[in-house]
Formats: structure tokens, C-alpha cells, sequence
């Protein structure tokens, strides 16, 4: 007699096929968007300014549509965030739909390791056990009109790159007072055993933190047979000081090389890069963490000053951010005053970093630099850093995080060249700065 | 003959060993990473250095298109390099086998890879190339 099986009897409850699943729920897309943020597919800076509440400010024409898909609307499935979904799908080789098929959603339940898909940054194992460190200058380089103040000027700038994303602090001191990191200009055979070797090559050479290498340990040494300079476009045959200088400091600090194209721990050297890259913030938050913000001072696009007022064509107030057409082949200076508590808790606060939000319409109208003041004494330089299109989130650094006292001031020199109106246009929605 | 087999070997690695000195490292560490991978290098321009800690001269090569990578190879005997070489900075063409050995010192800088320099087959000046 045969044994009757008898069948499982369907289930009258039907289960969401994972194919058609588009999260309805907003708490369900804030999770994506967290989820895409945190493995760097969604730009960390934009979602800073994606509040529901916040509204956007209405520019000109075409002008508009770029502007929306610059700002991600946690809960909501804007562009931004189909974007960052798209990323996801092709770096796991999924189809790029910006949709949450079955594939992906599946791809997306896999448990991470933590780590972020796009961060290739690589650590030694040593750090500094301390956050305010030290620098000084052997020697300097004279290459290309370079002084020992713009030296210590360019290097202030690529120190402050890491300065504005961790705990720590760069001061520069004289050579005699023992310095965490020593700076030295050397051709050939220079004492620590390992020699340049003329023209191209090796650009420069920089110690782990310690304990290795002894007395060496943080040392930064570029090799003066190079041609080097700090202006942009660097010319032919010269190597930009300030990128070779923040790369180096990168492996003071204790960072390996990155296998991320454009970043700033990339191994090679591809012409002025003056901002670290989501992977090198990635891989040196690793290290050292970030800081903590005592307070953030912000002040409207509205309140900007305007040097050389003859030198714009027009510039209109649109709610709170200011709007500006610069004349052809003119450069100008723009100012912000921040409101900044110098005292908080009764404690003087220090500066980390000061913040723009601004765009301009094309390469005809560029930011250079940005100086960062406190009262009537500059306490930070960023020079020829040649900004243009949207810069929603742009730090600048000040590498020894000074005691504010007197009131946060951002200068701003731009340059317009010949072009049409809308390509000489600059927005600038607000400044601020981050003070612990 | 209980004793030949054995004494012939050992003859044969004596000699093995002499002949090999000017060139190779002596057998004991030969034999410890015989089966790590070797890799050759063929005419590379590289500079001589001196590690004062380790007391070992080493070859350093630049790893092409960056800004700091070089590959650091640690001369396990001064007779390796001729005199007229062992100087800090000298520019040089050579050519030998590198490995990498646990007990090397970690690389002591951002893009340097630190090797034992196995086999010296060549080297020479690179003025005199």
C-alpha cells in the first residue's frame, strides 16, 4: 500500500514580491539614504542640508533643476538619492535602475562589514598618541619665487586639510624646539639613509607617526632637485608643493596609500589637488575620529560685502542668498562677518574650519582663495584653490585651531573672465564655521 | 660507507655554500624563505642607501608614476656591493633577485615596500651605463 503525501496546503497569505518593493514608508527611504550615506554613495555634505523643513531657494531658469538634485530630502526618493542608488547597483554589478528590485534589495540585506564599499584607504598601524602636534622648517626651497612665507604659508594649507576633519591641531614652531614633524628640502644623500634621487623619481618621503623610525618619525623631506611651485596651473615640468606636502603629511599621520583615483593618498602624483578626498576623510577619521562641535555659527548669503561693488555687473538679494553677475576680466574680493561666541560655557572657543555654500555657473567665474580671519589677524590662507560649479559644503581648515577672540571674518577673492552673463554669475547661499 | 654518503653531502654543502657566499645570503636564512616568492629585477636604476640601524647597506628603485613608492632592498652583506659603491646616494643599474622576509624591519615610510635582496646578478655604476 503506497503512502499518500499529501500536499502543503498554498498559504492564503501573499508575500510582497521584492520586485515590485518601492519603500512607501519615509522612515523606510531614510534608512536607504542612511544606508547608501554610509557606505559613501550618497555625499555625507549634501544630506547635512536636507532637512524636510528647509526651503530651497528659488533661482533663475534652468538653474533650478541642477540645484534640486543637489540636495537630498531625507524620507523622499529624489534624485539624489536614486543617483546614490544607481552608484550602489553598478559597484555591485547589479543593473543600474535607481529602482530596489529583487537583486538589489537582496545585495542591500547582505551584512556589511562596516566598512564603506568606496573607501579604499589604507592604515599603518602607528598614530600619534596626542592631537596637537608640532612642525617646523630645516630649510626651504627657493624654486619659482617661493619665500619662506609662502612656504609656511602653503603648507599651513595642506595641514589644514586634515586639521579640519579630525581632533587634531598643526602648529608651527622653530626648528630648534624639537618639532613632532621636521620639514626639510634635501637633494641625494641627506642622514636618514634613504636618498632622493635627482629630478623625477621620488617627489618626496615622509615617516610613519611613531614609535618606528626613532627621532625620524613624522618627518616629512622633499627632494629639492624637483622643480616645485604653488601656483596653479603649475606650468610644465613643476610639482604643485601643496598636494606632494598633504599627501606626505597623510603618511605622518599614519596613512598608507589609497587605491581611490583622486584622492588625495592616491599614489600618484596627477597635477594640484588643494581638498582631501570622502576617502582620505574616510581613512583618517579611522585613525583619529573627528571633533566635536561646540558651535556652529551661520550668517545668510544676504550679508555678503562686496569689495569692488563696480566691478559686478548686478547683484540681487533673493531671500536669504545673494546672487551676482562679476564683469568680464575682473577679480573681487567678498566678505562675511560671523556672528561667533567667543566665549561658551565659559570656555573661549577655537576654530576649526570656516564654511561655504556657493556655486558658480561655470569655469568663468572661479573662487581662488579663501583667508580666514579673527577680527583683523588672518589666521588661515587657502590660495589658488580655483573653485567653480557647486560647492554645497566647502571646508577650509585653519591647521592650528587658534583661540577665537575678536570675530570670525571669510575673505573671498574670485576672478571672472570674459564669457556670458549666465557664466559669470555666482550664488552665494551662506557661510559658516565650526567651532569646538 | 655508513659514514661516506653523509660526509659527501655535507662536503657538497660546505662548497655549495662558499661558492654561493659572494652572491647569495649565507644558507641558514637562504633556507628559511626558499619558498617565499622571489622576484627578479632586471636593470633597475636604483640608489644605495644605508640603514644605520639595521648596519646594512640597501638598493632603493622608484616605483614608476608616483609620488613616493619605491621598493627598499636590503643588501644582507656589505661584500655584495663593491666598495667603490657602498656610498649613501651612489646612482646605480642592477640587477638580482628580491623577496620579502617576516624578519625585515616594516617599511619605515608612506609607498616604501621593504625586500631582502636574495641574489645580486649585476650592478654597476649608472654613470658608467
Amino acid at each position: 500500500m503506497s503512502e499518500t503525501i499529501e500536499k502543503p496546503k498554498k498559504s492564503k497569505v501573499q508575500k510582497v514580491k521584492k520586485a515590485d518593493y518601492i519603500p512607501k514608508k519615509s522612515s523606510d527611504i531614510k534608512q536607504l539614504q542612511k544606508h547608501l550615506e554610509l557606505f559613501g554613495y550618497l555625499d555625507p555634505i549634501d544630506s547635512a542640508f536636507g532637512t524636510a523643513d528647509e526651503q530651497v531657494p528659488q533661482p533663475e531658469g534652468d538653474a533650478l533643476e541642477s540645484l534640486k538634485s543637489s540636495f537630498i530630502t531625507p524620507g523622499e526618493m529624489d534624485e539624489a538619492t536614486v543617483g546614490a542608488l544607481k552608484k550602489y547597483q553598478e559597484f555591485h554589478g547589479l543593473k543600474s535602475t535607481g529602482k530596489l528590485d529583487t537583486a538589489t534589495l537582496e545585495e542591500l540585506d547582505c551584512k556589511r562589514c562596516g566598512m564603506p564599499d568606496l573607501g579604499e584607504f589604507s592604515t599603518h598601524s602607528n598614530k600619534w598618541n596626542k592631537t596637537s602636534l608640532t612642525y617646523g622648517f630645516d630649510n626651504y626651497t627657493s624654486d619659482n619665487g617661493l619665500t619662506p612665507t609662502k612656504i609656511h604659508s602653503a603648507f599651513a594649507q595642506a595641514f589644514a586639510m586634515w586639521a579640519a576633519e579630525t581632533p587634531l591641531s598643526f602648529r608651527r614652531v622653530n626648528a630648534s624646539a624639537n618639532p613632532d614633524i621636521r620639514i626639510k628640502f634635501e637633494s641625494g644623500s641627506h642622514g636618514d639613509g634613504s636618498p632622493f634621487d635627482g629630478r623625477g623619481g621620488v617627489l618626496a618621503h615622509a615617516y610613519y607617526p611613531p614609535p618606528n623610525s626613532g627621532a625620524l618619525a613624522g618627518d616629512a623631506h622633499f627632494d629639492e632637485a624637483e622643480n616645485w611651485t604653488i601656483n596653479i596651473p603649475t606650468g610644465a615640468g613643476k610639482i604643485d608643493l601643496v598636494t606632494v606636502a598633504a599627501h606626505e603629511f597623510g603618511h605622518s599621520l599614519g596613512l598608507r596609500h589609497s587605491n581611490v583615483n583622486g584622492s588625495m593618498m592616491f599614489p600618484s602624483y596627477s597635477g594640484a589637488k588643494r581638498y582631501l578626498h570622502a576617502d582620505d576623510i574616510a581613512g583618517i577619521r579611522n585613525i583619529y575620529g573627528g571633533y566635536s562641535i561646540a558651535s556652529a555659527p551661520w550668517i545668510h548669503g544676504t550679508s555678503i560685502q562686496v569689495e569692488y561693488p563696480d566691478r559686478l555687473e548686478r547683484i540681487t538679494r533673493a531671500g536669504f542668498y545673494t546672487y551676482l553677475y562679476g564683469k568680464p576680466n575682473t577679480t573681487n574680493w567678498f566678505h562675511f562677518a560671523i556672528p561667533s561666541p567667543v566665549i561658551q560655557d565659559k570656555k573661549r572657543l577655537k576654530v576649526v574650519c570656516a564654511i561655504l555654500r556657493f556655486r558658480t555657473f561655470s569655469d568663468k567665474a572661479v573662487v581662488n582663495h579663501v583667508h580666514i580671519y579673527d577680527g583683523y589677524s588672518k589666521i588661515a590662507s587657502h590660495n589658488n584653490i580655483n573653485l567653480s560649479g557647486n560647492n554645497w559644503f566647502k571646508k577650509f581648515g585653519v591647521a592650528h585651531k587658534p583661540h577665537l577672540y575678536w570675530g570670525l571674518g571669510i575673505s573671498i577673492g574670485v576672478s571672472f573672465k570674459a564669457g556670458t552673463a549666465n557664466q559669470r554669475r555666482m550664488d552665494f547661499v551662506s557661510a559658516g564655521a565650526d567651532l569646538i | 660507507m655508513k659514514l661516506f654518503i653523509p660526509l659527501l653531502l655535507l662536503t657538497g654543502l660546505l662548497f655549495g655554500c662558499a661558492t654561493r657566499a659572494t652572491t647569495q645570503i649565507d644558507s641558514n636564512t637562504h633556507n628559511k624563505f626558499k619558498s617565499m616568492e622571489r622576484q627578479k629585477v632586471e636593470k633597475k636604476k636604483g640608489i644605495v642607501g644605508y640603514w644605520d640601524d639595521l648596519g646594512k647597506y640597501t638598493i632603493s628603485f622608484y616605483q614608476e608614476n608616483t609620488i613616493d613608492g619605491q621598493f627598499t632592498c636590503v643588501v644582507p652583506e656589505s661584500k655584495m656591493v663593491p666598495e667603490e659603491l657602498r656610498t649613501a646616494g651612489a646612482q646605480i643599474i642592477f640587477s638580482g633577485t628580491i623577496t620579502k622576509d617576516a624578519q625585515l624591519p616594516p617599511a619605515r615610510m608612506g609607498g616604501e615596500q621593504v625586500f631582502l635582496l636574495v641574489e645580486l646578478d649585476e650592478i654597476k655604476s649608472f654613470n658608467n651605463n
